[in-house]
């Protein structure tokens, strides 16, 4: 009705089209922008609710369930220092060089044994979804396992090498799971759209 | 074209970590020359080596893995553990394994699902 109403208006006026008057078009402009303000408050409105359905499968296909994995990794971890730690001199002073080197090998290996089942199990899944973030806690893990690898790649541990492995592994730890809650975070651009959405909704 | 590994780690350990270390091994080893070459290269790896982590693995060969693909990079390069040792053999192995997995999804991560964050 305005539209037909504005566009009689413009017809009956004569010279319409050179007219300087536009006061006859405000209830167009006004249902225009009505009209407009609808939809932009509609899109922002369905972005915020499929935003936040992603974060809750997020949340409960993702990150949830790699809650006890993680933690079982550090313990596993903390683990096998400590069992290595007990015996690594008494091995280093009683083995041929050649047999400590092999058992090396193997403190290195069952680390890796243990890293590869988090991946393939924690990690790929998520990388399959957040490549980013599933490669920065794979970043983590790397630098973990450089710490465990350097405390037992001389002849003998440095205590103060251990104190620091120790630390390390759950200021990884903690890295790990700060980066795993990332995609739950709003961004900036996700508060600036939600408060541009209260504003068309006021 | 050969490389000795050996001079590049530290004599009182037996392991290689640390990206930035292999970073500077391969800065040290000029990789960005040889990798514009059409020469194949062998890397050998000291057979007093109990840990070749991925980290320095990365820091070594990554940035040859992304210019020159996987394919051409194993065509070029070839990793020979020397130790005589087969147990120890195996783990080296599975430590470059775990290199080039980490490698490929690097490589590969923009073709993953994308984020919607």
């Amino acid at each position: 009705v305005i539209i037909s109403q504005t566009i009689n208006h413009f017809y009956s006026t004569p010279n319409a089209s050179t007219s300087l008057n536009y006061v006859g078009y405000l209830p167009a402009f006004s249902f225009c922008f009505v009209v407009l303000s609808y939809f932009i408050e509609k899109i922002i409105s369905n972005r915020s609710k499929r935003k936040q359905i992603v974060r809750e499968w997020y949340n409960k296909s993702l990150l949830e369930p790699s809650l006890q994995p993680i933690n079982a990794l550090f313990e596993d971890i903390k683990y096998l220092t400590y069992k290595h730690l007990e015996v690594f001199e008494y091995k280093q002073t009683t083995l041929t060089r050649s047999e400590f080197l092999r058992y090396k090998g193997e403190i290195n290996s069952q680390f890796q044994k243990i890293k590869e089942v988090f991946y393939n199990e924690t990690l790929l899944p998520i990388f399959q979804n957040y490549p980013d973030i599933a490669e920065s806690a794979s970043g983590f893990l790397l630098s973990i396992q450089d710490s465990y690898v350097i405390l037992f790649g001389g002849n003998s541990i440095d205590s103060d090498l251990f104190s620091l492995f120790i630390n390390d592994l759950y200021i990884e730890k903690g890295k790990v799971l700060a980066t795993l809650k990332k995609p739950l975070f709003y961004t900036k651009f996700d508060f600036m759209i939600e408060r541009v959405g209260q504003w068309f909704r006021k | 074209m050969q490389i000795e590994l050996a001079p590049y780690k530290n004599p009182t350990t037996t392991v290689y970590t640390g990206r930035p270390q292999g970073i500077e091994v391969r800065e040290k080893l000029k990789l960005e020359a040889i990798d514009k070459s059409s020469d194949k290269v062998e890397i050998l790896i000291p057979e007093d080596t109990t840990s070749f982590n991925p980290s320095f693995f990365l820091g070594l060969l990554y940035g040859s893995i992304q210019k020159l693909g996987i394919e051409k990079f194993k065509e070029k390069y070839n990793l020979i553990i020397t130790t005589p040792d087969k147990e120890l053999y195996k783990v080296i192995d599975s430590n470059l394994q775990d290199g080039f997995r980490n490698a490929l999804n690097s490589l590969n991560k923009r073709t993953g699902l994308n984020s919607t964050f």
